[in-house]
């Protein structure tokens, strides 16, 4: 299944603006968490570890208010990497 | 008493006189200050019904208990009065240096009444005060009236505030500007026109005494620290505001372009935070504050080559692009720096510019009533003259300078219903439909769609205080939006900036014991009183628009947003389910969910019972 990922912030120095990952069917949060961190190399690790200063969206909703990092993916779900930002 | 000067200064500008009042210690204690005091004195002081520009509005203006201390982010001031464009009571903010300044000139507040014969400004100076001739100001722009007042008293450190044209045509949405800073919603400085005050001049050099210098010194390094340690102080204070259009377009779909119709941005990642990195210069920061969120651009290449801003902060991102549908920082920074010498709100005037658009397209208005200006979608040429217009009350825009709602009601022909307002005000850069607890806010506060009374950094920035929530979600809005609202008001108090607030980097813990320290008050310590005296406050404002008529039925969005659903991007499908939202709300509020008024018991528990008289 092919997921769409995009970063803001920080993690787009590190890994670009968009693409379309494939995954196996059944992927978790947490193996496409797993997947960039060995693709993307220990700065990205390190920022990922630093959950409390990121965001995940996952098709516009918190991965928080789903199953967690344990959310179930699908074919087509838009996942979004946000640095934490403030503003109004 | 530490942190108050315990004095007010009342100028009537009728007859030319000064009063000096002491706030009460009732006043003191039960509204802290800030926009407190500032709610109490305009309930107290206005009649029901007063002309917002006549004689006997009012203009109160304020700093806050730890302004011209050390403590963080407390620069700030306050304009409050009935404001012209919604008929409501209004507060409006600023930053910049002003109210330290009139703290070391030695005043808590100044309150204006009646209206001068011809032009004046008030200079107030280390306890004193006279009012000058402002004849030869009148007609400058704010950027120009700065320069030539602090020449004529002879000191380039004196703070002002002022307004520029458009608060002297009497523009229903000009504000009060300070060194490119500025409390522009609401019409303030359409109030300050019609009394033709020009500014209000301060310098002193007094020192603000504290209760407790050796605690109020512990406090601050605690503060200084929880900011430090804050998720997001680091972003901040590099990118301020201008982050955020990736957010609210390329993820929420919550960023209102073409007047509402669409939650998406075309070409928004033009205009995203990378590219304002590119085009700072310098910071900037108010008065006190380690987290110097200002940004001065600068276009460097294009047609607007040169042009330069202050700013632009996210509401104006969002002004000068979503409306008319262009996504050209050139553009935006120019007409950001115009608005700001003109002494224009970014927001409304964007904003009713952007409704001219619509009608344009729909045929409702045509060359004839624009002046042969051609107003279509991504093209931001006539942007530029239709902002001159407003401000100067010229052609087309004599009718736009009155606001979405006025403007609507004029032109006729249907345009009612492509006016985007809550009571008037039009709404900032947050699609209601897609952030259900903003709405809320935008919806309920009691200055009109105002971003600046109930900020729900939950929905939008996925903060975790009180608790996570789903955006979209409708169960516990109504208690979300008492929360966010009442914890505003609080702070407004101090005056502490709403950054720091809706990123939670202070506690009201940390806030209260603050003014504790600094005032003396032990009751400041106690959080579940800071509590009380937020929603006091905004209950009282809430009596101060009943008394003027208001009630359920001005809380009341336009159907575009609760009939139509938003049709792409991150909040596809969703429209604001008002009647259950506002249901909820009034019953976390305590208010009638009939009339939408506070209820005898509510106000009783809230010492407000002299509002039912």
């Amino acid at each position: 299944m092919d997921i769409e990922v995009s970063f803001f912030g920080t993690l787009r120095e590190l890994a670009g603006r968009q693409q379309v990952i494939s995954m196996t069917e059944g992927a978790q949060l947490t193996d496409l968490i797993e997947r960039l961190a060995r693709e993307y190399g220990a700065e990205f690790r390190q920022e990922v570890n630093c959950i409390e200063k990121l965001r995940i969206l996952i098709n516009g909703q918190e991965y928080e208010l789903l199953d967690n990092v344990q959310t179930q993916l699908k074919d087509g779900d838009i996942v979004v990497f946000l640095s934490l930002i403030a503003g109004g | 008493m530490g942190g108050y000067k315990n004095r007010i200064l009342r100028v009537n500008l009728t007859d030319r006189t000064f009063n000096e009042e002491t706030p009460s210690s009732d006043l003191i204690h039960d509204y802290i200050g800030g926009r407190g005091f500032g709610a109490k004195l305009l309930y107290d002081d206005l009649k029901p019904g007063i002309d917002p520009l006549g004689e006997k509005n009012e203009l109160i203006l304020l700093n806050g208990p730890l302004a011209g201390t050390n403590a963080q982010s407390f620069g700030r001031w306050m304009a409050i009065f009935k404001s012209p464009l919604t008929g409501t009571y209004y507060k409006s903010c600023g930053g910049g240096h002003w109210a330290a300044e009139l703290k070391f000139a030695g005043f808590d507040a100044i309150i204006i009444e009646g209206m001068a014969d011809a032009p004046v400004y008030l200079w107030v100076h280390d306890g004193e005060y006279q009012l000058k001739d402002a004849t030869y100001l009148w007609g400058l722009d704010c950027d120009d009236t700065h320069t030539l007042i602090r020449e004529e008293l002879r000191d380039p450190r004196i703070r002002i505030v002022c307004i520029g044209p458009a608060g002297e045509h009497i523009v229903n949405f000009a504000g009060i500007f300070t060194d490119r800073r500025s409390a522009s919603r609401g019409g303030g400085g359409a109030v300050m026109g019609a009394k033709k005050l020009k500014a209000i001049a301060v310098r002193g050099h007094g020192r603000v005494e504290l209760a407790d210098q050796e605690a109020f010194r512990l406090v601050v390094r605690q503060q200084v620290g929880a900011f430090k340690a804050s998720s997001t102080f680091e972003s901040f204070s590099r990118q301020g505001t201008q982050a955020m259009v990736e957010l609210t377009s390329g993820t929420l779909g919550i960023y209102p372009t073409k007047n509402f119709r669409e939650g998406v941005l075309p070409h928004w990642e033009k205009i995203e935070g990378a590219e304002y990195d590119k085009l700072r210069v310098r910071k900037t920061a108010c008065t006190a504050c380690m987290v110097h969120c200002g940004n001065i651009t600068k276009i460097g290449e294009g047609r607007f080559s040169g042009a330069w801003s202050e700013g632009p902060e996210y509401e104006s991102m969002w002004a000068f692009t979503g409306p008319i549908a262009t996504a050209d920082i050139g553009l935006t920074v120019a007409a950001d720096r115009l608005c700001d010498r003109l002494g224009l709100d970014t927001i409304s005037a964007a904003s009713v510019i952007g409704f001219a658009y619509e009608l344009y397209e729909r045929g409702i208005i045509a060359d004839k009533e624009t002046d042969g200006l051609k107003l279509r979608y991504g093209d931001g040429e006539p942007f530029l003259k239709l902002i001159n217009q407003i401000a100067y009350r010229q052609g087309f825009g004599d009718i736009l300078a009155e606001g979405v709602r006025a403007a609507a009601r004029h032109i006729g022909k249907g345009a009612e219903q492509y006016a985007i307002h809550v009571k008037g005000l039009e709404p900032p850069g947050y699609d209601p439909r897609g952030a259900k607890a903003q709405g809320l806010n935008l919806l309920t506060a009691n200055t009109g769609a105002d971003h600046c009374s109930g900020y729900a950094p939950q929905e939008l920035f996925g903060t975790s205080v009180p608790r996570k929530v789903n955006r979209f979600a409708i169960k516990g809005k109504g208690e979300l939006t008492k929360w966010n609202q009442d914890i505003q008001t609080m702070t407004d108090t101090g005056i502490l900036c709403h950054f720091t607030v809706s990123q939670r980097m202070i506690t009201p813990e940390l806030y209260g014991r603050l003014l504790s320290a600094a005032t003396g008050i032990k009751d400041f310590t106690d959080s579940t009183y800071l509590w009380l005296v937020g929603e006091r406050i905004f209950n009282l404002e809430r009596m101060f628009n009943i008394r003027e008529g208001f009630g359920r039925k001005d809380d009341v969005f336009p159907r575009r947003l609760t009939d139509e659903p938003l049709p792409t991007g991150g909040s596809a499908g969703q429209v604001f389910e008002a009647e259950i939202l506002l249901a909820d709300y009034y019953k976390a509020r305590g208010w009638d969910t009939e009339t939408g008024i506070p209820t005898a018991a509510k106000l009783n528990e809230l010492g407000l019972d002299f509002t039912m008289k």
